[in-house]
């Protein structure tokens, strides 16, 4: 009797459980209809300018010839079909392979290295008390952002050069000087280097804006309770802005696959293509003379696979680990 | 303000005050490390010709000059491009603006229905794209080809900002805005009353983000715009460095004709174009630094 | 309903006012403007003093337009293009011929005699195919642009010899430099330096082999692996500059301006500015001369001299001929003799006066203010005016005229040897030459740095015969055995300026 009564329960509850979910449901759409509206602007924007251009991609699976029909999107229906020729093509390319495997390397060393610093950049700055000091100290992090990597380039190898000033330094020391551009072993810090020199200081703007959102209340009771600067930081600033951080790795790794062509574009050099020829660079080189649209599509479309790959995963882990994500 | 006279009525312990200082002698060597090159550039704008080739120009201008300046400034070029920019980045922004709000405030909404989908929509194309040939088919199709259209519409929704703007928006505490409902706001009007209000700073920053990212765009430019009246000052900038050197943006030889004549565009005036084209958008960040003050939000909120 | 009417009388309103313009322009007998698409310049080329010279001296209006992006311009003449004509490398000239995107312009040029006649028989050939004409060919005059310039005053100073003729010689030159002077004996950034290769039997990429009749790769020839070999050496030996595979303009202009090296490759526009800087900085006689490409085992010496032709005007497919009709007007009206004096030179008595020997000499500083742009907006090159209005060129300053006649006169008593494949219109040469070259130049920068093993030599050739060397060699030899006229053409190379030095080609 009370086996059956209970039964009862479960199955009314499980139904009444559906109904409110679909009630819910119901009432969730009929409070977001409003919100739809206001989606419309941006949705037509993405639309237009993404979404109807994306059939290009079947590119990449024929073999393109911009002038095959009577204009290039004649032509790409009358492009014959290849299937995966272009993909192929790719593998079988030893330096491929190696551009893939510096990405990985330069990428990860950015991220690992990188990006940690333009967050402790921005705590240290919060920490400035005068006004005055902590405007200029900003304002003149973010001024290398502004500079060309052509000229960042030159800059960087006027003091890591074979003349520079670092050289001089470790001769003047004793040691030999260090081919910097010119060696495997140094060409990865090298780029590392500069980027984290050139786009540090802009990094740390969203994290301070992120840092202005944090009640002062919560640091008024950090120090009731005694907790020196270190403590506030750690208990206060940084959980305030953890959010924004782990926004901001996910992002960053849906950009894995672009290890930074604009700079390695300008600071390698043949004798360090084994450490520091990337997929966009490596692409770009190969392309030279030629206008191969089909396999250009194709490395497109392999790099977008692994950023969302990389994207989704991290979004993934980050919602079960640290219960915040993206979407 | 009313945060600086807090901490100074509680005191500092010595501790704290050798922190302080620690903390900003840190600071000013790597801000001095940032600034240094800058100065360099400046200076080499500055200085002589000679001064320049040798090397010999470091923060300081050696041979002062200021016959570098006027001749970039005396190129007709470099006012049309400059006016490009400028309107560019103004309607561009103004633009972008409002559409990543209107975009970005729904999502913040956990509770909106097919909120995964939609995010899903737009992180999508960020990650994927149809490649040139379509994306120009379409421009030319639609009249953008050599206009400014072309440079300010298609921008005006970046999903980077739109994603770290409904970030933002999450973090507001969602009482307020119901309160704001009650009363009977629609959801424009809660957005523009209640949420925008609240959200200066990050406005702010994703208005910097745009603005500097519509000043730097040279890329749309150097596909789109044929029209020497059309480019904007980036792209001057671009195809003034690009002269300079042995091989066209497309790795060909050049012409020894095109060598000769880049001969004569030295890199003293190249580094005043340079610094010509940064400076207006540089200026742009220290007029949104008022917005950056620790606890702005929960004193708007209050007030 | 409103934007209907709105857009309707907007469509009224251009109708009306482009037949006005189009009535204005018949009634006075003008042409309408011809729109131009040109490569990418930093300067506005509607806005130049030289566009409006141009307008005042033909009265034929030209808009210009300029391309940056060669994907960019290909989907733009693709799709049906509003411009009349538009400037192509010549690479991509022979890539959209092969994909017939250029209109024939043969049959228009007939009545156009003036427009056949300015431009050399070697442009033409260049842009013909089976009898139709797809371009107005740019030709570039055979012209030395340098070998290595060195410091002749620290030469003189310590009692250096310039005077080398082989390999051994430069080899003792530069440890004879380098021991004497301290400095560094030789800066550049080449893969291959053309005056060193010389010496090695290297002048072209790809030249005809005497025994086989075939077009061949200088990957063939067994001077490249001693060329790399001896690089190499002189590199390990600190005899050439240890950042050779990172130095680019900049760092080779202030290696020369400071004086910390003594011998680069010198076009004869760059010691100009070293001069400059030597001598403002305390080097009164801060000059230099020129060495020029060593003589090889055979004696031979090889001046490779730039010629051929660079840039080629075209019409695209979808053009009509009344349009074309336009274009061609302002071809040549541009081509007629004082006008190509006017828009290269500016005007007798205001920007140039002829010297004795009757070479336009610029008047500065009006000259460079004036006329700096002026070379950028020919349409084909006046064969018979150009060698001569080009003069004053190279004379905006003696230190460039000095570097320049150095340099020729003492490369053309050895004669010149032109490009074989300068003619070269075969598709797989637009397919794999730049590709293929970039390779070489990446290996041999890495060999010579060391950062590669000459041992690797065979692999490299098997993947350069991999990555379409082999296609390209053979499509080479196909072609040259069908049209022997154009490599004999090429490689004959007379020159203008010859005469201006007083010898004739060997």
């Amino acid at each position: 009797m009370t086996v059956e009564r209970r039964t009862m329960t479960l199955k009314e509850a499980k139904l009444s459980a559906k109904r409110s979910d679909r009630r819910q449901a119901r009432y969730r759409l009929r409070r977001s209809l409003p919100l739809y509206v206001l989606l419309i602007p941006g949705l037509l924007m993405i639309l237009v300018f993404h979404y109807l251009p994306m059939y290009g991609v079947v590119i990449g699976f024929k073999d393109y010839n911009i002038f095959a029909g009577a204009n290039p999107i004649d032509a790409i229906s009358v492009s014959p079909w290849v299937g995966l020729k272009f993909w192929n093509k790719l593998w079988i390319q030893s330096k491929f392979k190696q551009a893939i495997t510096n990405t990985f390397i330069i990428s990860a060393m950015k991220v690992v290295i990188g990006f940690p610093i333009p967050v402790i950049l921005a705590l240290m700055i919060n920490e400035v008390r005068r006004t005055g000091t902590k405007r200029v100290l900003q304002t003149v992090m973010y001024l290398p952002h502004f500079i060309s990597w052509v000229v960042v380039g030159a800059l960087f190898m006027n003091l890591l050069g074979t003349s520079g000033i670092v050289n001089k330094i470790i001769v003047s020391m004793g040691g030999t000087t260090q081919k910097f551009f010119m060696d495997n072993k140094w060409f990865r810090w090298v780029l590392l280097l500069s980027s984290i020199w050139k786009e540090s200081g802009w990094g740390t703007i969203v994290y301070l804006a992120a840092i202005t959102g944090i009640d002062p209340a919560l640091y008024e009771a950090a120090r009731i309770d005694r907790a020196n600067r270190f403590q506030q930081i750690w208990y206060v600033t940084l959980p305030g802005i953890a959010g924004t951080v782990v926004m901001m790795l996910i992002l960053r790794l849906g950009g894995i696959m672009d290890a930074g062509f604009a700079q390695i574009q300008v600071m390698y050099n043949s004798t360090v293509y084994k450490s520091g020829d990337i997929i966009g660079t490596y692409v770009f080189r190969e392309g030279l003379g030629k206008m191969n649209w089909s396999q250009g599509t194709i490395v497109g479309l392999f790099n977008s696979l692994i950023n969302l790959i990389l994207m989704f995963g991290g979004n993934y882990l980050s919602r079960r680990w640290t219960e915040k994500s993206i979407w | 303000m009313a945060n600086k006279r807090k901490g100074a009525a509680f005191g500092l312990t010595a501790g704290e005050r050798v922190f302080e200082f620690v903390n900003t002698f840190i600071l000013i060597v790597i801000g001095l490390m940032m600034l240094l090159p800058f100065l360099q550039m400046a200076s080499k704008s500055f200085s002589g010709e000679t001064a320049v080739l040798t090397g010999n120009v470091w923060f300081w201008p050696v041979d002062f000059q200021t016959g570098t300046y006027k001749y970039v400034l005396r190129e007709s070029q470099f006012w049309s491009s400059l006016k490009v920019s400028v309107i560019v980045t103004i309607l561009g922004t103004a633009g972008a603006m409002i559409i990543t709000c209107l975009t970005a405030y729904p999502l913040s909404k956990t509770w909106l229905y097919g909120r995964k989908f939609f995010v899903f929509l737009f992180v999508f194309c960020m990650l994927f794209s149809g490649g040139m040939v379509p994306s120009y088919i379409l421009m030319k199709a639609i009249g953008f080809v050599n206009t400014m259209k072309v440079l300010i519409i298609p921008g005006m929704l970046g999903i980077y900002n739109m994603i770290l703007l409904k970030n933002f928006f999450e973090e507001i505490p969602e009482a307020l805005e119901e309160s704001a409902q009650l009363d009977g706001a629609g959801s424009l009007r809660t957005l523009i009353s209640i949420v925008l209000p609240m959200s200066l700073p990050a406005i702010a920053t994703i208005g910097l983000f745009y603005a500097v990212g519509y000043w730097d765009n040279y890329m749309t430019g150097l596909i789109y715009i044929q029209k020497p009246e059309y480019k904007p000052l980036q792209l001057y900038l671009y195809e003034l460095v690009v002269e300079t050197q042995h091989v066209d943006n497309a790795g060909n030889p050049k012409t020894m004709e095109a060598l000769e004549d880049a001969a004569l565009n030295t890199e003293s005036i190249r580094s005043a174009t340079i610094m010509l084209t940064c400076v207006p958008i540089m200026c742009v960040y220290p007029f949104l630094q008022k917005y950056f003050v620790k606890g702005l939000r929960v004193g708007s909120v209050k007030g | 309903m409103k934007k209907r009417v709105l857009s309707l009388l907007i469509a009224a309103a251009l109708v009306i006012a482009s037949l006005g313009v189009m009535g204005a322009a018949a009634a006075e007998g003008e042409q309408p403007t011809v729109k131009l698409l040109a490569q990418a310049q930093s300067f506005d080329m509607n806005e130049d003093i030289v566009a409006k010279m141009l307008y005042e001296a033909t009265g034929l209006s030209v808009e210009y337009s300029n391309w940056n992006d060669e994907k960019a311009l290909v989907l733009e003449i693709s799709s049906g293009t509003e411009y009349d004509a538009v400037m192509l490398t010549a690479n991509l000239f022979q890539q959209m011929k092969n994909a017939k995107a250029l209109k024939d312009i043969s049959g228009l040029l007939e009545n156009h005699q003036d427009i056949k006649d300015a431009i050399s028989e070697k442009g033409w050939y260049y842009v013909t195919e089976d009898g139709a004409v797809y371009g107005i060919p740019n030709v570039d005059d055979a012209v030395y642009t340098g070998g290595l310039g060195y410091r002749e005053d620290i030469f003189a100073e310590n009692d250096i010899s310039a005077d080398v003729e082989t390999i051994d010689d430069f080899y003792n030159l530069l440890v004879e430099i380098k021991d004497k002077t301290g400095l560094i004996p030789l800066t550049g950034s080449s893969a291959v330096e053309a005056v060193i290769a010389s010496g090695f039997g290297l002048s072209y990429d790809f030249v005809v082999d005497e025994e086989t009749d075939e077009i061949k790769s200088w990957l063939r020839n067994p001077g490249m692996k001693e060329y790399l070999v001896w690089m190499n050496k002189v590199y390990n030996e600190g005899l050439i500059d240890i950042d050779w595979p990172v130095n680019n303009g900049d760092t080779i202009n202030n290696k020369m301006s400071t004086g910390a090296a003594v011998m680069t490759y010198a076009a004869h526009w760059s010691p100009l500015n070293w001069v400059n800087a030597l001598r403002e900085s305390g080097d009164e006689d801060a000059y230099f001369d020129q060495i020029v490409p060593l003589a090889d085992a055979n004696g031979k010496r090889h001046i490779a001299v730039s010629n051929g032709v660079s840039n080629v005007w075209c019409v695209p497919a979808t053009a009509s001929d009344e349009r074309t009709e336009y274009f061609l007007n302002v071809v040549a009206s541009r081509l007629q003799e004082d006008v190509y004096w006017m828009f290269n030179d500016g005007y007798e008595g205001t920007h140039y006066y002829f010297d004795e020997n009757h070479y336009p000499i610029p008047i500065q500083p009006i000259f460079n203010d004036d006329m700096k742009n002026g070379d950028k907006y020919q349409i084909g090159r006046n064969q018979y005016v150009h060698p001569f209005s080009w003069m004053a060129r190279v004379h905006k300053t003696q230190v460039q005229w000095d570097a320049f006649y150095d340099a020729n006169s003492k490369a053309a008593y050895y004669g010149f040897e032109g490009k074989p494949l300068t003619f070269a219109s075969f598709p797989e040469y637009a397919e794999y030459y730049g590709a293929l070259n970039t390779l070489c130049n990446d290996y041999f920068k890495q060999v010579i740095a060391g950062t590669e093993s000459i041992d690797s030599y065979d692999d490299f050739v098997a993947e350069w015969e991999a990555s379409g060397g082999v296609e390209l060699e053979a499509a080479a030899t196909e072609w040259y055995h069908a049209n022997p006229g154009l490599v004999e053409m090429a490689r004959e190379s007379y020159s203008p300026y010859n005469s201006i030095f007083g010898y004739e080609i060997n």
